[in-house]
Parts: structure tokens; C-alpha cells; sequence
């Protein structure tokens, strides 16, 4: 960001609800990484910033929430970087036409691959940056997409690393980034949860804690101080603060005390866990990547701080909630950790001794009181986002439609609230306020329009993907997730319906998202311009002769000796040490084709930390010659064959 | 997987009665199983023979069932016929336990690979004996006297000698309290089963005058036999023997002796059944028969014991064994550097074999002659190779001697094979000149050991005085991360005070002493004449990544486990340079010093060899301010066969030679390979020297370079970056200007100025600063038009002309 640090810090501060505009897919720390993408069609352009020249667009999509679905072309703009003057060769699979220009010269020019790399010609690069631009034109119909790969000397083909790539900033991209975060706070912010608005994107359908049997869950005392101003106990939190004036301390005690006569039917035992067990969980699942280290030290931006807990939870609530997080709020951040009872009780005792003493007062119980609550629940817009059975809600606001540009400064969208005004308080900043105004002063269209890759940037954000991928040791990089794994079993992996560990050596565990999980999923492949639904990927005729070459590949005995770091279904790995790796019996399952051969082939291009060996030489040889002639994409298909074979893997022999 | 037959079925035992059940082996195999042990050729099994039935032993850290926990850590599991097996301790000189129906399981790291778990005796365990010493002074109740349980116990009490072999039989030798003991284990069978027999020779040293020399025991001893908890005893004398009878239950365990000479007497303390033997007991052989049974069979005992005392004339040499051999024809020219100044030529190894043994070489030497060399395996094997010359068409490999316990280091001293193992230096006696080893002498057993599977005795290396080096690894826990958690390291053993160093062993043999320490898997190692010695190391807890370690006096090197002095920390010498996992080693081997005129101009230079990445490195050093020096290392980019891991110069060809194997992460095509690295006559074009000078980098190049093309500073580019030392698993490459920055940092090479000899390129980079890890890569032009595309690293610890880093 290119922001004061003191405001990004303020705006950092104000939690999650920030949406700051970190670019799509750059890495964080380098706003500059990544290329300008601009997007035209049916007249309208929209500029953003990628990762690589990836794009995949499904027949009838438009190619961002920006522009409408149709024919479009892109252009992507900046610098390809080489870190010495040498000579390379793109190549490209495209459904649509592509022309790849660099410090001006034409390099490859392809249309409609299909399947077979379109090869451009070499072309030097000058160490430091080379101008690069790309331009593709959709088929006039049906899905468009475009992978961009690259090859030199020593190089074998693979994407441009994201470093590699860098753009130039300009009003216009501003401008336009400025339009995305502003319909990203809006999505957030839940407005239009009172401002309606018809769409597909998925989070316009989001929803918020229920107050079903709430009064069970959570202390009153505590309530009444959230809704008076959940700012102060959580900064950046969506929940506007609804009353101000002279009545709000008692109207908030009012709501509270109605809420806490919602007891449901669940009934909350308090648990007794061990805590010091519990703060060893806590370690291993890196809680602290989401929030604030209860043992002291600096608290980063966009950690949550847990010192409430003791405040917050009624007894027994806190272990049931760390259980089932998304059990009263299907959309909830916080993933489910498939806790067991003993591990949630265990956590929840840990969080209980470094939380902040609490004294829970009574709240009242006056029936007039409790009456006046309910009124006031029903009223002042509570149920626009909250879901409360056999409650009526009665408060109404204008359709977002309604809602002209030049009004976006006042209501909701005051910098303090004006006196007696009834609308809700935010705590906006300046810049988000600029930014929903921008949004306000757009055509809005982009709220019927949505992709994966769109809801994939948000959400990992605000999910704080990167926080543990890339960070903690043993989890893959969340740039090297990018077109890694088939959707289908990435949605099955992140929503947790998926039993088996990859890593089961591993001390964390990945948590499950399940309101996300597909469309996380499907993004995670379109963003690298792979299909959101893995295509036939068919075995060749002679793929029982190559599984078995792949077998023998596989083995300790005249093979790459997979099996030593890797199992094979039953078959336990027969040397882990230092680097475990993933059984192969899921391999097939898991990988994008694609993405299994750049790994074979050269695993350290992919990751540079990895332990996996790179066994084929700079020509892409293998070193075996016995087994499929040492040729060494078909070494690499014998060994795709074999894994097709999945829970029916013969042993490597 | 074993594949052994069992020679010894029911339908053989009445054949067998009462004979010493040796011949009956080598027979029973020779007319049963001749097929199965020896397939035709080319039919090899695809499973390899990690267990032999025609060798008589099997040396590793082995298990037996009781006492609880026993185990012998140098331990020697021996066939005895009649599928019975006895386990030999060298540390301690026990017998540890006696056995019978089968021999021992594979597991452990060099059989099935297992990580964690050692051999253990299958069977029917008959006898046992407890960890500790089994030779002892007569009233001191076998007492361990040693600071830590491992390693030889006092060799004034007893030591370690060696074994021989002659045919299916083993001769332990060693000294107890002055006086050699032979003694040999057997096995008789009969009608109530199959019995032990040690038969003991006593060969006092000879003292007195002329006439009056005489040889006899000075001082007594005893030999722990058996211990029986819980059961009740009694003295006997059956068929004219002594004899001990210990009863348990419905389980009688009974000891006898024949020909006890006078002086020598069975005793009983506790429940332990001893061989005393008093002072003044004169050389002969005699024999303790050891059976145990029900009390049904019992009766039998008495015949079992009978027979003379009978010992193999071991001393001559045995049976050739090996017949075979394997001919091959090696392949010149596998690789070669663009320049054509060095190719790979292979030696093909006899990955396949008759007997389908595993072949993973991890030793290799010369004899005088050159034409010969011995390559030890992992797998337990010596063999050696004859037809080393120009062409390499006629290769014949044959096997030298076998069952030994994880030799990864070999040397040859005037012609005769020295191996380092997990059991200490072994040198090997060939009495008859057949080619083939019949004493495994002991050379030094000083070296701790274990039960930890990563405890991996590295390489074998001499110096010009005379003096052995060799290096140890730590016991890393399970799953690789820290030493010496028992709990954690999943019975992988417990840190001795001999993990992760380096040792000096004297010239004959006598004194062993930690050179250095702070080693985590130090695979290779080098040794210039003069006695400097150069370790690697292993990615890993303490170690960041592969580092090149010029040892200094009793430095210490970084890694710290449980049994660190303290103060040895504080001897912490940073490595002269460092080497990335990512490109340049992940995994390391040897180094080996240049000392070969024939090899090209890199004379006196060392040379770095990375087992992971299969590569050999030239190492340029400089020297500091501080007496230390900082180096850089680029690739020969040529192909081998199998890892890098062992080389040395050929002492008539000059050239270099390279052995290794693939066991662990390594991106080695073959589980084994031998190369040779041959200089052609050609121009070398290579950088070959690099300095770190102010604000700068001086690299040297062995040819003249293109003036536009190496004064162009779009042909050159670099990276720098940090590494964490830590507890941890190896490190992240961090940035050096900013450590909260992962990965590597691009440096800024503003200027390039070639020397007016054309050999010289000082780079000019801005902001140079000290660091682990720079790496520089350029793409040009020789003088003549030749293309120089190279890349090296190097470690930065002084810029001449700014104070001396600390970096550590």
C-alpha cells in the first residue's frame, strides 16, 4: 500500500470489516507484483491487477463483476523481469486469440490450442525489467481462457513466478480499485441486508449470528454492552452501533434483557478442561493467526482479541461454540477445527484463564423492560440481518437502487452520527467512505454479477488465508495453491467433508469454511485459468502398460524411490524421515493435471523449500532409461497413470 | 525380505544326531537350496537377500526376548546349524542370547529401511544374559565400570579382538584380563533338541625363562554364561561333567562343561550361571554345552555334551565362498562439462549379482596397484572391482567379505581394507590369499553406539601422518527433529557423548579421540595431507542448510544436544561457506582435496561432493583477517551415476573417482553408483576463484574473457539471503536487509571491470554486505567466443576492509 503507514495502521485497526485493496493474488507485502488487467465488454472496462496471465471464464460469465457477460477482450500490462539478460520462449493454451508482446516485439501470437502449447519464439530479455503486454480476445461464444507459460535454459515450463511480474499504478487503476473495494465493503458491511439489492454474489445472502436461543449462549450483561457499542469491544466489526443519545445505555439494556429471555432449547453444561492442555492446542492450530496472543506481545491489525470470552460466553457456551462455530452463524470467519469434546473443553479452559475477569451482572428482568427490548428488536432493524423465528420485523429502508450517489455521506454514511438520526453507525473511515462512494457512483451492476475469482481475493482476505499459508512452517504457500488442486476435491477439503488428513503428520490441522468452501474452491482454479469443473481427463489406450511403468517408477528398486517419503494407500512410505510426504493413493484426486506435471518435472521451481528431489535433468530427461526410454513427459505420464489407479495403487515394487 | 531355507527340517534332525551340525549345513545347503540361494543369472529376484544363509553372521544392533531389554548393541547374530543362532556383543563380550528356529527379522535402516526399530531375534530364545559385560573380574558380580551404558567395556578387564571366518563357522577372539581367548559358538542337536556349545581355547602369554617358559593364566576371570531369574539350581555331575541345572517351571535350562582344564569350574552367583577361570589354567580348548528344554527332555542333556572339544583350524584361512563373479564392461564418456575438459565415465556397478545382494556403496580405496578397488556397501558388503584402466571393458567384480554392521567409510593401508561402521574400524585378514576376508579384525571399537537407527558412522579418511578420520551422527528423534527424546525418537536411542562428532584414531590403531564436535549428519568428510580435515553436514535441527566445516583444533560446529559441553559451545566456528538446499545441496556428501597433477588446473583446490543433488562442486576460498576463510562453490555440470558421495584420486591415473549410493532424499538415478571423473586435455573454462573485496566481488576465470560480454552488467546477476540456526528443521531463506522478509533479496550489480590480463571480473555491487548465502550468475563469452554460463554461491563472512562479522 502505498497509504501513510498511520492510516494504513488506523485503517488496519479497525479490524476485518477493512477491506484494504490488497491486489488479486499479489503477495501482500509487494503491492507492485502482478499485472494491470483491463477487462472490456459491451463498452464497459474494468481495470484490476492479477497475478499472471490466467484467465478462465465460463460460457455466459461475465470475465469480472465489472462488466457485463459477452465477448470481451483483456489486456494485461507491466514488466516481466529477468534476472539476467537470457533468452526465453512463451507458450500458451488459449480457447480465444493471443498475442504476447515484449519491449514491443511480437512473441506469440496463438488461437484456439486446444490442448497443444502454442509455442511463440525466443525472445531476449534484458535483465531487469522488459515491457510486456498481453492481449486476448474471447471466442465470440462459449468459455474463454488463457494460461500463460514460459521457458529458458534452465527454466522448464512453467508460469511466470509471480515476482517476475510487476505493473505501474495509475489513476485509472486506482480509480478503478478504488470502485472494488468500496462494492467489497458493501458485500461485508451486509447493506444490503437493509438496502436490497437483487445479485448472485453469494455473499449478498449472508448471514449473521441468529438470535434464536441466544439468550442462552451469551451473557446478558455483556450484550448490553455489545450493542451499545461493539465498536469499543471490537473494532472493525460489522455490527453498527444502533442507538446513541441519551436512551441508549437503556435501550441496549432493553434489547439485552429481552435476548436473554431467548433460551432456546439448548442447554450449555459447563465443561472443565485442562489448560495448560488447551494452550497447547492453541499453539498447534496457530489460533494466533487470527488472534491476538494471549500470552502479550504485539497484536497484529487484523487479530481478534479473546480476553471478552469469560464476559461474552455463559458457562459452557464457549467450548459448545469452539466445537460448532458456524452452528448459529453459517457464515461465520471462525472454522470449525473439528474439535472433540475434550479438546474444546480443554481450549475453552485455556481461553477462560487468560481472559479477562468478568463480573456478570444481572440485567432485568422487568417485564416492561423485556417488552420494550422486543419492541425495539423488531424496530430498529435487528432482524435485517439477524434471524429470529416468530419475530416480525417491521423495520424497512430504501432499496439500495433508491439510494442516489451524492446521498452516500449522510446516514449510515456520516462521519459521526447526527443527532436523533435513526441510522445505524459504522465507524467508517474516510477512505472506506470514499471508497463506498465510488462504489455508489458506479453503475452498481457488478452486484448481479459475480466470479470466483472475485469471491476468491475477498474472501481469502478476509478469512485470513495468508495468515497461516506461507506463514507457519509445513503449509503450502497460498500462491502455490493457485490452479493446484481439482475443485472438486478442494471443496470437499476446505468444507470438511473430507475424512482423510494429507498431512497426518502434521501437529495443525486445517479447519473447515464450510459456508466457503466451493467457491473458494472453484477460485482457486479459475484464478490460474483452469476450469471451475476438473473436464474428462480420459486414461490413454496403453494406460495399464504405463501405470505399470509409473509402479516401477514409484519404487525403491530402480525407480525415484517415491515410497520412501511417500505411502501408497495401505502401503506405508518405507523411509519418512524429515520430509513426509502425502500418500499417492490420493494424488490423482487431488492435483490438476497440470499442476502434477510442473511438479514432477521440477518441484523447487513450484517451491523452493521444498524436499521433494528434481530427478530430471536440465533437457527434461530422466535419469532412468530403463523405464519408458528416459523420455521424460512420458516418465511423467506412466506415473500419472499409476496414480489414476487411486485406493487401487498396486504396492511399488 | 529373507528368503533363507531352512535346511534343518525334521526329516534331516536324525541324520544330524549328535554331529556338530556345521557340515551338515554347508551339505544341506549345497544339495537343498543351492537354486534358491544362487539364481541363474539374470533371474535376480527383484526383492534383494538382505538376510544370507550361506554366511555365518550378521552384525547390527540386535534384540533379543529376555532379559528384559536386551540388547546388544555391536551385536553379532551367528548361524549355528540346526537353525539355531546365538548373539554375539563385541562392546561388552557377552553372549547375549542363544536361540532357536530362525535367525533374526529385517528391520532396521539398511534392511526393510524401517526408521525406529533394530533386528530382533526370531525364534524361540533359549538362554539370555543381561546387558553389561559378560567378562568379568571373580567377585566384582560382572560390574559396568563404563561412564555411559555404550562402547567397550575396560579392556583391561576385556577387549575386543575380532572375528574369523572359515566356512560356516565364526572364532570370537579376544582378551580377558591379559589373557586371548578363542572361542567359537555351535550347536549340537539330538534327540532333545538342539544344544549350544561355546568352545573356548585359552592361549595365556607365554612367560618365564628358556626351558622354564610356560603358558598359563595370570589373572582369573570369569565369562557369564546364563542367567535364569527365579529358578532353582543344583550341581551335578552327569556323565562324568559338570553340570548346572536351573529349573523354572515346567523349563529346565542346563550347562555343562567338557574337559574343564584344572582351574576352570561352572559356578552359580544368584541366578547366574559363570565360567570361572582361576590363575594358573593352562592354554587348551574345552567346551560349555548350554540346553534348555522341558523337563521331559531333560535326560537327553548328557549326550548332547559329549565330543571333544573341537575348534576350526581358523588361522589358515576358510573356503573360498564367493565363486562367482560379475563381469561387466563399464561406458565412457556418460557426461561431459560443455567445455569438454571433464567427463563422467562409468564403472558399472553389480547392481545385479548372483547371490541378489543390495548393492549401495559406501566406501571406496585403491589398492597399490590401481587396477583394483574395494568398495564397501551399506548393506554390509566389501567387493572388490579389478579393470580399472583407460577403456574399463573388462570389469570383474567379487565379494570380499560380508555381514558387517553399516560400513559407510573404507580406506586401504598397504594394501589392506580398513572399514568404519556403526561398530568402529574393522580391518579385514585374507590368510590364504583367495580373495576373500578371514579375520575382521578389530582395528579400534572405541566409537559409542546406540540403538539409534540414525547414529550413521560416516566415511573412513587418512592423513599423511598416518591417522584415521572418521564422523558420527547424531540420534535424531523420530520423524527427524532433535536428539536424544527417548520418548519422541520412538526407541531410536539416546544421545552418547560420541553423537555428532568427529574422531581421530592413531596410526596402529590404539588411541581414539574426538577431534571435533556440533555435527547433526556429517556424511562425508576430507582430510588434506597435512591433516586438515573439512566436514559436511545435513540440513536439519541446528542446521540451516548444508554447510562446508573447516575444522580448527576441537572446534565445535553448531549442532547441541544433551551431551554438549558447555564449553564446547563456545568453540561455535561458522562454516566456511554455506550451500542452499533449493539449488546447490540438500543432502551432503564427502570433500575430497586435489592432489592429482593429471586432473587438470585444479590442483590443491577441495572439492565438495552433495549427495542430494548428485553434484561435485569446486570450493574457492579466501582467507581472512582472522586466520578463518569464506569460500564459494560452483558445479562441474556433469551426470553421474548414482549420488556423490565418495571420491578419491586415482593413484596412478589421476584422476577423480566417485562412489555413492541412494538411500535417503537424493535426486540419484540409481541406488548405486561408481564413476570416474576424467580430465581430457582440454581448456577448462570456469570461474576458479572468487574474493570478496571492497564494495565487491573479484571472481577469476581460467581463461580470457570477451571484454564487451564481461563488462556488461546485463550478463551478471545475483541474490542474497539468511538463514535462521536453530532448533528447527533446517531454515527459511530470509532477506538480508529486512529478516521479517522471506526468500532472497536481488543484489545490484552497478559495474563490471575485466582485468587487463582478461581473467579477472571485479564486480562492483552496491550495498555489499556481509551474509550467509550470495549468490552470483552470469552468461558469457570467453575471449575465443566460448560461452561461460555459471552460477555460484558463496558465504560472505568479511569485506576486507570492514571489521569481521560475527555471523554465525
Amino acid at each position: 500500500m502505498h497509504l501513510p503507514s498511520f492510516v494504513r495502521s488506523l485503517c488496519l485497526t479497525l479490524g476485518w470489516a477493512v477491506v484494504v485493496p490488497v491486489l488479486p493474488g499479489a503477495a501482500a507485502e509487494d503491492p507492485s507484483q502482478g499485472l494491470v488487467q483491463t477487462v472490456t465488454s459491451g463498452g464497459v472496462t474494468d481495470l484490476s491487477v492479477t497475478p499472471n496471465v490466467w484467465l478462465f471464464v465460463p460460457a455466459g460469465q461475465p470475465a469480472t463483476p465489472f462488466v457485463p457477460a459477452g465477448p470481451f477482450t483483456a489486456k494485461w500490462e507491466g514488466s516481466v523481469s529477468a534476472d539476467l539478460r537470457g533468452d526465453f520462449t512463451f507458450h500458451a493454451l488459449v480457447r480465444g486469440a493471443l498475442k504476447v508482446t515484449v519491449n514491443g516485439a511480437m512473441v506469440l501470437e496463438a488461437k484456439d490450442t486446444g490442448a497443444e502449447l502454442a509455442i511463440g519464439q525466443s525472445v531476449r530479455l534484458n535483465k531487469g525489467t522488459n515491457a510486456f503486454v498481453v492481449d486476448f480476445t474471447s471466442p465470440p461464444m462459449g468459455e474463454a481462457m488463457v494460461r500463460l507459460y514460459w521457458t529458458n535454459r534452465e527454466t522448464p515450463l512453467n508460469p511466470i513466478p509471480l515476482p517476475q511480474l510487476s505493473h505501474a499504478t495509475s489513476d485509472a487503476l486506482t480509480r478503478s480499485l478504488l470502485v472494488h473495494q468500496g462494492r467489497d465493503l458493501l458485500l461485508e458491511n451486509r447493506c444490503v441486508m437493509c438496502h436490497s439489492a437483487a445479485g448472485s454474489v453469494p455473499e449478498l445472502k449472508m448471514d449473521a449470528p441468529t438470535l434464536n436461543g441466544i439468550g442462552a449462549r451469551r451473557n446478558a450483561d455483556w450484550m448490553a454492552r455489545w450493542i451499545q457499542d461493539p465498536h469499543a469491544l471490537r473494532p472493525g466489526t460489522p455490527m453498527p452501533q444502533l442507538f446513541t443519545g441519551a436512551t441508549a445505555k437503556a435501550d441496549s439494556e432493553a434489547v439485552a434483557a429481552y435476548l436473554a429471555t431467548l433460551k432456546g432449547d439448548a442447554k450449555y453444561e459447563p465443561t472443565s478442561g485442562d489448560a495448560a492442555v488447551g494452550q497447547a492446542l492453541f499453539e498447534k492450530l496457530h489460533c494466533v493467526a487470527c488472534h491476538v496472543p494471549p500470552g502479550g506481545g504485539e497484536a497484529k491489525p487484523h487479530q481478534i482479541s479473546q480476553k471478552q470470552v469469560k464476559a461474552k460466553f455463559t458457562p459452557g457456551a464457549l467450548a459448545a461454540f469452539l466445537r460448532r462455530p458456524e452452528e448459529h452463524f453459517k457464515w461465520i470467519r471462525m472454522p470449525n477445527f473439528k474439535l472433540n469434546s475434550e479438546e474444546a473443553a480443554n481450549l475453552a479452559a485455556y481461553l477462560d484463564s487468560v481472559a479477562d475477569a468478568a463480573e456478570v451482572k444481572p440485567v432485568s428482568t422487568e417485564a416492561t423492560v423485556i417488552e420494550q427490548g422486543k419492541k425495539l428488536v423488531s424496530t430498529v432493524g435487528c432482524l435485517n440481518c439477524h434471524t429470529l423465528d416468530g419475530s416480525k420485523n417491521e423495520f424497512t429502508a430504501k432499496p439500495l437502487s433508491d439510494l442516489v450517489a451524492a446521498n452516500w455521506k449522510s446516514g449510515c454514511l456520516a462521519e459521526t452520527p447526527a443527532a436523533g438520526s435513526k441510522a445505524p453507525h459504522y465507524s467508517f473511515t474516510a477512505e472506506q467512505r470514499s471508497a463506498l462512494q465510488a462504489f455508489a457512483a458506479s453503475d452498481r451492476a457488478s452486484l448481479g454479477r459475480s466470479t470466483s475469482v472475485d469471491f476468491l481475493v475477498r474472501q481469502s482476505q478476509h478469512l485470513n488465508c495468508r495468515e497461516c499459508h506461507g506463514q507457519f512452517e509445513g503449509f503450502p504457500a497460498w500462491d502455490h495453491l493457485y490452479g493446484k488442486l481439482k475443485p472438486e476435491w478442494a471443496a470437499r477439503f476446505i468444507s470438511g467433508e473430507e475424512t482423510w488428513k494429507p498431512r497426518p503428520w502434521a501437529e495443525f490441522r486445517m479447519p473447515a469454511f464450510p459456508a466457503y468452501a466451493q467457491g473458494l474452491a472453484e477460485g482457486l482454479a479459475t484464478i490460474a485459468g483452469l476450469p471451475p469443473v476438473t473436464p474428462p481427463d480420459p486414461a490413454p489406450a496403453n494406460a495399464a502398460e504405463l501405470a505399470e511403468a509409473g509402479r516401477k517408477l514409484s519404487s525403491a528398486n530402480g525407480g525415484f524411490s517415491c515410497v520412501s517419503c511417500h505411502g501408497v494407500g495401505e502401503f506405508g512410505a518405507t523411509q519418512v524421515f524429515e520430509a513426509p510426504g502425502i500418500n499417492l493413493a490420493h494424488s490423482f484426486d487431488r492435483l490438476q493435471p497440470d499442476y502434477f506435471q510442473r511438479w514432477l518435472r521440477a518441484p523447487t521451481m513450484i517451491d523452493p523449500s521444498s524436499k521433494m528431489p528434481v530427478y530430471f535433468d536440465e533437457e527434461g530427461k530422466s535419469p532412468l532409461p530403463d523405464i519408458l526410454g528416459g523420455d521424460g513427459p512420458k516418465t511423467i505420464q506412466g506415473v500419472w497413470e499409476y496414480l489414476r489407479l487411486r485406493d487401487k495403487m498396486p504396492p511399488p515394487q | 525380505m529373507q528368503t533363507s531355507v531352512r535346511p534343518h527340517g525334521p526329516g534331516r534332525r536324525a541324520s544330524s544326531l549328535l554331529q556338530p551340525a556345521r557340515r551338515i549345513l554347508a551339505l544341506a545347503l549345497l544339495v537343498g537350496s543351492a537354486a534358491a540361494v544362487t539364481p541363474a543369472w539374470g533371474q535376480a529376484k527383484e526383492t534383494f537377500r538382505l538376510l544370507q544363509d550361506d554366511f555365518p553372521f550378521q552384525s547390527a544392533c540386535i534384540g533379543a526376548n529376555f532379559p528384559s531389554n536386551n540388547v546388544a548393541l555391536k551385536g553379532y547374530a551367528i548361524r549355528l546349524g540346526n537353525d539355531a543362532a546365538m548373539l554375539w556383543d563385541s562392546d561388552t563380550l557377552r553372549m547375549a542370547a542363544g536361540w532357536t528356529g530362525g535367525f533374526i527379522n529385517t528391520k532396521g535402516v539398511v534392511f526393510d529401511g524401517n526408521h525406529g526399530q533394530h533386528p530382533q531375534m526370531v525364534g524361540e530364545q533359549k538362554f539370555g544374559a543381561p546387558n553389561g559385560p559378560g567378562v568379568g573380574i571373580p567377585g566384582t558380580g560382572f560390574k559396568d565400570t563404563r561412564k555411559e551404558p555404550f562402547g567397550p567395556i575396560d579392556k583391561s578387564v576385556a577387549h575386543w579382538k575380532g572375528l574369523y571366518v572359515d566356512g560356516n563357522d565364526v572364532v570370537l577372539s579376544y582378551t580377558a584380563r591379559g589373557t586371548q581367548v578363542y572361542e567359537q559358538p555351535g550347536s549340537v542337536a539330538g534327540p532333545g533338541g538342539v544344544a549350544f556349545t561355546r568352545t573356548f581355547r585359552l592361549e595365556p602369554e607365554k612367560s618365564g625363562f628358556l626351558f622354564f617358559k610356560s603358558q598359563k593364566v595370570k589373572e582369573p576371570f570369569v565369562v557369564l554364561l546364563a542367567e535364569v531369574p527365579g529358578a532353582s539350581k543344583e550341581f551335578t555331575t552327569e556323565n562324568g561333567q559338570a553340570t548346572i541345572t536351573f529349573t523354572a517351571g515346567d523349563v529346565v535350562t542346563k550347562i555343562a562343561g567338557t574337559d574343564l582344564p584344572k582351574g576352570v569350574e561352572l559356578v552359580v552367583d544368584g541366578y547366574q550361571a559363570i565360567l570361572s577361570v582361576g590363575a594358573g589354567v593352562k592354554a587348551g580348548d574345552f567346551k560349555v554345552t548350554l540346553w534348555s528344554g522341558p523337563t521331559a527332555s531333560a535326560g537327553s542333556f548328557a549326550q548332547l555334551t559329549q565330543g571333544a572339544p573341537k575348534m576350526v583350524d581358523f588361522l589358515k584361512g576358510g573356503p573360498k565362498r564367493w565363486n562367482e563373479t560379475v563381469n561387466l564392461a563399464g561406458k565412457l564418456n556418460t557426461s561431459t562439462t560443455p567445455d569438454g575438459a571433464y567427463v563422467t565415465d562409468s564403472i558399472t556397478a553389480p547392481e545385479k549379482n548372483p547371490w541378489n545382494r543390495r548393492v549401495r556403496f559406501g566406501g571406496m580405496d585403491f589398492f597399490a596397484d590401481g587396477k583394483r578397488a574395494a568398495l564397501c556397501t551399506h548393506d554390509g558388503d566389501i567387493w572388490i572391482v579389478s579393470g580399472i584402466d583407460e577403456k574399463l571393458e573388462n570389469l570383474v567384480w567379487s565379494r570380499y567379505a560380508s555381514g558387517l554392521y553399516e560400513p559407510l567409510g573404507l580406506v586401504i593401508v598397504k594394501d589392506q581394507i580398513y572399514t568404519s561402521g556403526r561398530e568402529g574400524i574393522t580391518r579385514f585378514v585374507d590368510f590364504n590369499q583367495d580373495g576373500e576376508a578371514d579375520y575382521y579384525e578389530n582395528f579400534n571399537n572405541d566409537v559409542m553406539s546406540t540403538r539409534g537407527f540414525h547414529e550413521f558412522v560416516f566415511d573412513l579418511q587418512r592423513d599423511a601422518a598416518g591417522n584415521f578420520y572418521f564422523a558420527k551422527a547424531n540420534p535424531v528423534n523420530g520423524g527427524g527433529r532433535g536428539f536424544g527424546d527417548e520418548k519422541a525418537s520412538r526407541g531410536n536411542g539416546v544421545v552418547c557423548s560420541h553423537a555428532g562428532c568427529l574422531f581421530r584414531v592413531s596410526p596402529d590403531g590404539q588411541k581414539f579421540e574426538i577431534a571435533a564436535r556440533g555435527f547433526r549428519a556429517p556424511n562425508g568428510i576430507g582430510v588434506r595431507a597435512d591433516g586438515q580435515v573439512t566436514t559436511g553436514d545435513n540440513e536439519g535441527t541446528w542446521v540451516p542448510t548444508s554447510p562446508i566445516n573447516w575444522i580448527d583444533g576441537k572446534s565445535f560446529h553448531g549442532v547441541i544436544n544433551t551431551k554438549t559441553p558447555p564449553d564446547a559451545i563456545e568453540l561455535y566456528v561458522p562454516p566456511i561457506m554455506w550451500l542452499s538446499h533449493a539449488d546447490f545441496c540438500n543432502s551432503n556428501g564427502g570433500q575430497v582435496w586435489v592432489t592429482s597433477d593429471q586432473w587438470g588446473p585444479f590442483k590443491n583446490e577441495l572439492l565438495y561432493e552433495s549427495y542430494g543433488k548428485s553434484s561435485l562442486y569446486l570450493v574457492m576460498r579466501q582467507d581472512l583477517s582472522n586466520g578463518r576463510q569464506q569460500a564459494a562453490a560452483v558445479k562441474f555440470p556433469l551426470k553421474f551415476t548414482s549420488s556423490v558421495m565418495r571420491a578419491r584420486f586415482h593413484p596412478h591415473d589421476g584422476q577423480l573417482y566417485v562412489a555413492g549410493l541412494s538411500e535417503w532424499q537424493s535426486n540419484a538415478a540409481r541406488i548405486t553408483g561408481f564413476d570416474r571423473v576424467r580430465y581430457t586435455g582440454k581448456p577448462v573454462y570456469s570461474v576458479n576463484s572468487v574474493k570478496v573485496v571492497p564494495g565487491g566481488v573479484q571472481l577469476s576465470f581460467s581463461q580470457p574473457l570477451d571484454k564487451a560480454s564481461a563488462e556488461d552488467v546485463q550478463n551478471w546477476s545475483g541474490k542474497r539471503w539468511n538463514y535462521i540456526r536453530s532448533e528447527n528443521y533446517g531454515s527459511p531463506e530470509i532477506w538480508v536487509t529486512n529478516p521479517d522478509k522471506k526468500g532472497r533479496e536481488n543484489i545490484n550489480i552497478t559495474a563490471a571491470k575485466l582485468s587487463p590480463d582478461g581473467k579477472s571480473v571485479t564486480l562492483t555491487i552496491e550495498d555489499l554486505r556481509v551474509t550467509m548465502q550470495q549468490s552470483l550468475k552470469w552468461d558469457l563469452k570467453a575471449a575465443d567466443g566460448t560461452p561461460i554460463s555459471q552460477d555460484i554461491q558463496q558465504t560472505i563472512h568479511e569485506i576486507p576492509g570492514q571489521p569481521l562479522s560475527s555471523l554465525k
